[in-house]
């Protein structure tokens, strides 16, 4: 409609001075409101203060959990702490086909589902982690037993401290990946960093090598 | 046309009666469901009380039968909640002893959110670095004063007042004959052997210091006080003196001894002068 | 001007009373006397000019109204009273809205017991949040079939494209303001539907260049108010729901109402030409006058609509209450608005970054399809296409409703299972449901008959059958199924650390154990036994379920709603 309204001639015919400088003014009011949409954003984003869920949380070796044993559960840091041994398999953790290299060491795990974002637990009947919400399942280190997760639990770094707070090893970092800290020898804490976290990659599910997904 | 004017007619004047019959049936309704916000509150606070506070104050609430996260017995480090000087009366007795002049609601919901300073209490509530919110508080506030009842209101706990100084407890008639014998076993069921080991057995200790050579330890500790007077203080006030001797070095502070025994002797006095004669006698 | 004395000495005291009346009738409804209003009433033909058609264009009120309709559209079919009915929910809603604000206050510290406080405290309050819960589902399920029936008989064809993509808008906002009113009981049910809800956003596709992370997670942290849903976040969703939301709702409702009557409503199918002009060129004889006729309609659907939403609030159904929300303990099941559940469907389906990613396209898809569907008929036959991929649709979107329902949920461990169904961690159920004096202390088994206490009975049988459903024997139990069990094969390919290929317990026993734990107060717990079959001394399964349950706590009325013969 508004073609037929604006006959030939004046499309056609130069540009006043008039009409260019509303121009002017119409692309300044539209720079104007994404500027202050862009404002809007960052008056809306939440900020946080020091020493919230963020910060580092340090534990000690004596509520560390036994080598391939139930994760322990650390609700203010939203952790588990995982103690890993591949070389003893038992129920809890074992190596897959596709993990040529034993896996060994301490995890910390954010304690929320992939998928989701619901709080899973640990059950101990089934011997693996299990989301509530929509059924994903998760072997002892994190990784994928059963979708509809997209990837394997993210985890925290973790280091190795002494009395003295002295770092004694920090995990490394594998493919973009914090990997299990083995703990040296005098090791006393384990400190988390839950500033630092590290998405879990998407690693095939463990119940496809079995053949038994749902 | 003048059936539609019919329809709505009589749909006003139904929707009319069933408000009226809504308005008959609420006073009953409130009154149900004021009841049950409480009655949910309370089972709320049953299942937090029994995981987080039937350690220390027993399962029962009443500190006798206390077990650790393994689920092995030990003893109860709480003062009993499930009691008459907690919950009955008006200001109750421990609100009187403490001073305190709100209400009974206030008073234990302050104890959980605050904890209570000087002793293993922790604080509960977020706002103080526990673990919990407000409205958990108030769920075992409300789990807490429902074992309020008639039965356990009726008879009113005899209050035995101890002695300033061992020799004047020993001097009266309660402290007068102390039987070694009895003590022994009384150390059993007080559930001292728990944490103090066998005296006979040097080392057998699991948390508390070793009492097998207290008659000859208690009397260095304290600068005018002999044995029988050290341990006398340290069973009614643990905090009082803290001993060096715990097996993994200095025992901690505040102590981990319950601060209950005052008021369990205190309901049968001769037991202390037969505890002190065991301990004392060995 | 005669002054008011003038005017009595002339007619008397009576006449001028009545004549002034008269004039202030006319003035208040822009253009007709108490005798047109009583000509209107009684269904007399109108004089000459017709005064009912003034306050259409003078009064505000009535100019959004049309003066008359084509009669065609004032049956039933074809419009099914669909679009009224929308625009009464959100009438509705906003009025039990609004008063229900009076008792509520947008913080985790009280939302939840002001929650208890209009249902046990205020007069009528649970009556006034079952119609306001009530009118919101009724709202989504009204909106959709406005949609659904628009579609089918091709009233988005031109000139009502635009009409049409405001109301797929229109659409979006209702479910919008359903789901976020969901947040405001702050209660389990509510908190995690949220969650759920608000990390599925989070896989939403990004433009290119930008890092998904970065941008969905300040996304994220924009709509929750925090790194968890937290006092901000449930400010953040009570703003939307009472301000932001409806406002927007108001204004495309209005546009949407402009584009109706300018255009029309449109005639069935048969009756109308694409591109016809139908609103204005209305023959006389096929006019239906908006006073009366229209408003006497209106009204009785009025009266009809607001006993069901009364009497429905009152028998059919409570509004759910659940426990308080806890940020760090997911309940088990946690399901979807019904309304929702189709997305819940798909994640089941698909990558959710596809899924997040797909519904925004059908959304567009949807407001652009009047102007690319430009097929010259609007009549049922030569739809055919249409109207298949509509069906075919639609039962795509049941089968997903399915899908995403509690009925398809993925399971947990068999003893935790038969737990959930015994006694919930939220709601009721039959045992939960038992009155509670007829629950008396001691130990009871699955299907142990007690005399004279068939509640008690009804439940033990309700275990009997739960156990049943999750258990299977070796032993030749006829009654279970027989156990898949196979020792031999390594751990790591076992799916369950049982050795068996489904998720169930083996010969079990389980027992009830119901203690007074205080006054008022008992303590049910389910034990679980089962032996391991490769060593009868270790216990396989040696599991344990406590459910406090106090004499007030209502469960029986609960009940009633839950369809459970409790």
């Amino acid at each position: 409609m508004a073609s037929q309204a604006a006959d030939a001639s004046t499309v056609g015919s130069g540009m006043s001075r008039r009409e260019f400088l509303y121009y002017i003014w119409g692309a300044s009011m539209a720079l104007f409101a994404a500027q202050s949409a862009g404002l809007l954003v960052w008056f809306l984003i939440p900020r946080f203060r020091e020493g919230e869920f963020g910060g580092t949380f340090t534990v000690s070796i004596d509520d560390l959990p036994p080598v391939n044993s139930e994760p322990a559960n650390f609700p203010d840091g939203r952790f588990w702490l995982s103690n890993l041994d591949t070389t003893q398999p038992n129920e809890l953790m074992y190596q897959a086909n596709d993990e040529p290299n034993p896996i060994q060491g301490v995890v910390a795990i954010y304690k929320v589902c992939t998928h989701l974002g619901c709080i899973y637990s640990w059950t101990p009947t089934n011997n693996r982690f299990e989301c509530p919400c929509h059924g994903s399942k998760y072997r002892l280190d994190g990784r994928r037993v059963e979708s509809p997760a997209p990837r394997t639990l993210d985890r925290f770094r973790v280091a190795a401290v002494d009395d003295a707070g002295t770092v004694l090893a920090e995990a490394e970092i594998i493919d973009d990946f914090v990997a299990p800290l083995t703990l040296p020898a005098g090791t006393t804490g384990i400190r988390v960093d839950t500033g630092f976290r590290k998405k879990g990659p998407s690693q095939e599910l463990l119940c496809s090598f079995f053949g038994n997904c749902p | 046309m003048q059936v539609k004017i019919v329809i709505g007619t009589v749909a006003f004047m139904l929707t009319m009666m069933i408000l009226g019959f809504a308005v008959l049936r609420e006073p009953a309704r409130l009154a149900q469901y004021t009841v049950a916000a409480k009655g949910r509150s309370i089972e709320a606070g049953a299942h937090i009380f029994e995981n987080n506070c039937a350690t220390c104050h027993g399962i029962d609430g009443d500190a006798k039968e206390c077990y650790n996260s393994a689920g092995e017995q030990v003893g109860c480090q709480g003062l009993p909640l499930n009691d008459y000087d907690m919950l009955c009366g008006d200001p109750t007795y421990r609100m009187d002893t403490l001073n305190w002049a709100g209400t009974k609601e206030d008073f234990v919901k302050t104890t959980i959110a605050a904890g209570r300073f000087g002793t293993v209490m922790p604080v509960w509530s977020e706002e103080f670095g526990g673990p919990m919110r407000p409205d958990q508080i108030q769920n075992v506030a409300d789990f807490v004063l429902n074992w309020e009842s008639e039965e356990l209101c009726a008879n009113e706990p005899v209050r035995y007042s101890w002695p300033e100084a061992v020799a004047d407890y020993l001097a009266s008639d309660d402290g007068a004959a102390g039987d070694a014998a009895n003590g022994a076993e009384l150390y059993v069921t007080y559930g001292c052997s728990g944490c103090h080991g066998d005296t006979a057995v040097e080392g057998s200790n699991a948390v508390g210091p070793w009492l097998g050579d207290i008659a000859n330890v208690g009397a260095t500790r304290v600068d005018g006080l002999d044995a029988a007077g050290y341990v006398y203080h340290s069973i009614l006030d643990p905090n009082a003196f803290i001993s060096p001797d715990c097996p993994t070095g200095p025992c901690a502070t505040p102590s981990a001894m319950p601060a209950t025994f005052a008021a369990r002797i205190g309901s049968n006095p001769t037991d202390m002068a037969d505890l002190l004669a065991f301990l004392l006698g060995n | 001007m005669a002054t008011i004395f003038e005017q009595i000495q002339e007619m008397g005291i009576k006449q001028t009373v009545i004549t002034k009346l008269d004039e202030t009738v006319e003035r208040l409804t822009v253009g007709m006397n108490i005798n047109d209003i009583r000509s209107a009433l009684r269904g007399d033909e109108p004089r000459r000019p017709n005064p009912r058609l003034r306050p259409h264009a003078d009064s505000f009120w009535f100019h959004i109204r049309p003066s008359f309709y084509h009669t065609e559209v004032t049956h039933i079919y074809p419009t099914f009273r669909l679009g009224w009915l929308s625009t009464f929910m959100f009438v509705w809603e906003t009025i039990t809205g609004i008063i229900l604000m009076v008792f509520y206050t947008p913080s985790p510290l009280v939302a939840y017991s002001n929650m208890w406080n209009i249902l046990g405290n205020v007069p009528l309050g649970q009556l006034m949040r079952n119609m306001h819960r009530l009118g919101a589902e009724v709202m989504v399920l009204v909106v959709a079939l406005h949609m659904l029936r628009t579609y089918i008989t091709g009233s988005y064809k031109k000139p009502r494209q635009f009409t049409w993509a405001t109301g797929v808008i229109l659409l979006l906002f209702t479910a919008l303001l359903s789901f976020s009113g969901y947040l405001l009981p702050w209660d389990q049910l509510s908190y995690w539907a949220l969650t759920v809800f608000l990390s599925g956003a989070e896989a939403a596709p990004t433009p290119p260049g930008i890092d998904p992370d970065v941008f969905n997670g300040n996304v994220l942290l924009i709509a929750q108010g925090g790194p968890a849903l937290g006092a901000g976040g449930l400010l953040r969703w009570y703003l939307l729901h009472v301000l932001l939301l409806p406002l927007l709702t108001g204004i495309f409702f209005f546009v949407h109402y402009y584009k109706v009557v300018l255009y029309g409503i449109s005639l069935p199918p048969g009756r109308e030409e694409i591109g016809e002009d139908t609103a204005k060129r209305v023959p006389r004889n096929e006019r239906t006058y908006f006073t009366p006729d229209i408003a006497t309609n209106e009204l009785m659907w009025s009266a009809l609509t607001t006993l069901f939403l009364v009497a429905g609030s009152l028998w059919l159904w409570d509004a759910p209450l659940e426990t308080h929300a806890d940020p760090v303990v997911t309940p088990l099941h946690v399901v979807a608005p019904w309304y929702l559940s189709w997305s819940q469907g798909w994640l089941k389906l698909a990558d959710k970054t596809l899924v997040i990613g797909f519904i925004p396209l059908l959304l567009v898809a949807f407001i652009v399809m009047p102007y690319f569907e430009v097929s010259k008929s609007r009549r049922y036959a030569d739809r055919r296409i249409a109207l298949t991929v509509a069906s075919l649709f639609f039962t795509f979107m049941l089968v997903s409703n399915w899908m995403g329902s509690p009925e398809f949920r993925v399971n947990s461990s068999p003893d935790r299972e038969v737990s959930i169904e015994l006694l919930p961690e939220e709601g009721t159920s039959a045992m939960l449901g038992v009155p509670y004096e007829l629950m008396p202390e001691g130990t009871y088994l699955p299907a142990q008959p007690i005399d004279g206490n068939p509640h008690l009975t009804y439940a033990l049988e309700e275990f009997q059958a739960a156990m049943y459903r999750h258990s299977c024997t070796l032993t030749g139990n006829t009654t279970w199924n027989e156990c898949s069990y196979d020792e031999s094969t390594p751990i790591e390919t076992r799916k369950y650390s049982n050795h068996f290929s489904d998720d169930v317990m083996p010969d079990p026993t389980a027992k009830l154990i119901v203690e007074e734990v205080q006054p008022g107060l008992k303590k049910l717990t389910l034990q679980y036994k089962a032996f391991s079959p490769a060593n009868p001394e270790e216990f396989l399964i040696d599991a344990e379920w406590v459910k406090y349950r106090h004499e007030d706590s209502n469960y029986e009325t609960e009940c009633r709603f839950a369809n459970k013969s409790c």
